[in-house]
């Protein structure tokens, strides 16, 4: 399992490429940073696809940061 | 807003469609009488947004709704996503326009048909049968018929019933976020974005659990089809919110003129022409009450201007009493025969569902009438407060079992 680091430079590179916009801190909205529900879910497939865990979809959808989902990631 | 009595001489004070309340403690038929009478084409403004075109007679809402080259659904279909962008636009097929509507629409359509749904009328019997089976004496008809979704949503998406009452929730806070029950302390706008992502949420788990054990269902045909994952959620989204939101209504809406008639045991005396009665019930209730299109060119409607960009939103509740089609628009009549009602839409984004809410209303109805001696109202029917869902939240009736 990644560390908290590597998670977060890992989202972090991931939120870049799906919403076009650096730099992103662990602390910004994913839809106030012009994110919408059908990149969330984009973001969350590609994420369980590369850490082969199922987080809580409701985490980046109702609590939408990078800090939040990396406490998820580490919780599973 | 306060609907002046119609006079006939002379047009009354115009209503305000998209006020949530008319809808609610209102007479909203009174208000679209009036504006087919005497604003069939008419500009509505909309607080802090433009505003939008209601058009309100029949043959208008039917040219709208066929004219694809026109009228665009990429801008959103309900007043809700009036002057925001559609993030959805070309990726979910009811935000898309021809062609690219029918390549999502297609597949699915070919398990939607009547023949295909056919299969799935005894389950939704026995579904049917088990929601009515406790009912009897002093009952919230809203209540007993709010898991109707049900009886097909777990054969087509695989959902579990365990699910529904959450569900049924961030639907309705997704279609009638003003209405009382579903408003969160936060306001309408918060309501409509929770519901939203609440909903979001849980089908991206559902995608998820079919990729691990499909089903051969509607999640799994998505799913196959060459879409990014936030269109296969979108899409499975409006399949959720298309087959949850308006069915209780029918039978909600069309029991309570029932009621107020005293002509129950008139239906109930008929199953063999069921199939009218059902259509009758969706002309009446028309619980999908309106649809919004973007003109994409200038154009006009009814012989009224209208630019290109501006919002058209078509009142399928209003076409359905228009009285120059169906005589006694008011009046709700089983033998009504032709019916050409436009509860279910009309054009390439003709009502995906139809043909298993139809199946699944003949059933219903064929149950309630076969268990029920008669209905006696039991307090005050209290409607949606909603500009999109026109139907009832509270129903209080005594219930006779034959
Ligand atoms: C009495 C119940 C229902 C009513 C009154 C109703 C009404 C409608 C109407 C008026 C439209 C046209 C929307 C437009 O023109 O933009 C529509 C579209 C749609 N409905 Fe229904 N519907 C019902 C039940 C269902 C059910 C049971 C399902 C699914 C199982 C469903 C799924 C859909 C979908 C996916 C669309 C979009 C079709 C498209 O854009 O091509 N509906 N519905």
């Amino acid at each position: 399992m990644p560390t908290r680091p590597e998670l977060e430079s890992m989202l972090t590179r991931l939120w870049s490429e799906k919403l076009n916009v650096t730099p992103i801190g662990v602390e910004d909205n994913f839809f106030a940073l012009g994110g919408d529900s059908l990149l969330a879910a984009d973001l969350l497939m590609d994420l369980y696809d590369r850490l082969g865990v199922e987080v809580d979809a409701a985490v980046l959808f109702l609590k939408p940061t990078i800090a939040e989902l990396v406490d998820e990631v580490l919780a599973s | 807003m306060r609907i002046a009595p119609c006079g006939h001489t002379r047009p009354p004070g115009r209503a305000h469609l998209a006020d949530p309340v008319l809808h609610e403690v209102g007479d909203p038929h009174a208000a679209l009488r009036a504006l087919r009478r005497w604003d069939p084409v008419g500009w509505q403004p909309v607080e802090g947004r433009s505003g939008f075109w209601a058009v309100t007679r029949y043959a208008d809402v039917r040219a709208v709704l066929t004219d694809h080259e026109t009228f665009s659904s990429t801008g959103g279909v309900m007043l809700n996503m009036l002057g925001r962008p559609e993030p959805a636009r070309d990726q979910q097929f009811a935000s898309s326009d021809p062609p690219r509507h029918g390549l999502i629409r297609g597949p699915l359509q070919r398990q939607m048909t009547t023949r295909a749904v056919a299969r799935h009328a005894p389950a939704i019997r026995s579904f049917v049968r088990g929601m009515l089976h406790p009912a009897d004496g002093p009952l919230d008809f809203a209540d007993l018929t709010s898991g109707l979704p049900l009886a097909f949503l777990g054969p087509l998406m695989g959902i579990p019933a365990a699910d529904w009452p959450d569900l049924a929730r961030w639907v309705a806070m997704s279609v009638a976020e003003h209405d009382p029950e579903a408003m969160l302390p936060d306001g309408p706008t918060a309501t409509l974005e929770r519901g939203h992502r609440e909903l979001f949420a849980y089908l991206l788990h559902l995608v998820l659990d079919h990729r691990r054990r499909p089903r051969g269902d509607l999640v799994d045909l998505l799913a196959s089809m060459p879409l990014r994952p936030g269109a296969v959620v979108a899409n499975c989204y409006s399949l959720l919110l298309g087959g949850g939101a308006a069915i209780p209504h029918v039978p909600r809406a069309a029991l309570a003129e029932l009621i107020r008639t005293g002509r129950y045991e008139e239906w109930a005396r008929r199953p063999d022409r069921i199939d009218r009665a059902v259509e009758e019930a969706l002309r009446f209730t028309t619980p999908a009450g309106h649809f919004m299109r973007l003109t994409k060119r200038d154009t006009t409607v009814g012989g009224v201007r209208i630019p290109a960009g501006d919002a058209v939103v078509v009142w399928l509740g209003s076409a359905n009493r228009d009285e120059t089609v169906f005589p006694d628009a008011d009046t709700m009549d089983p033998d009504r025969h032709p019916n050409r009602h436009l509860a279910f839409g009309d054009g390439r984004h003709y009502c995906l569902g139809a043909p298993v809410a139809r199946l699944t209303l003949r059933i219903f109805f064929e149950e309630l009438f076969a268990t029920f001696a008669s209905f006696e109202p039991a307090g005050e029917v209290e409607r949606v407060r909603s500009t999109w869902l026109a139907g009832i939240r509270r129903m209080p009736v005594v219930g006779r079992r034959r």
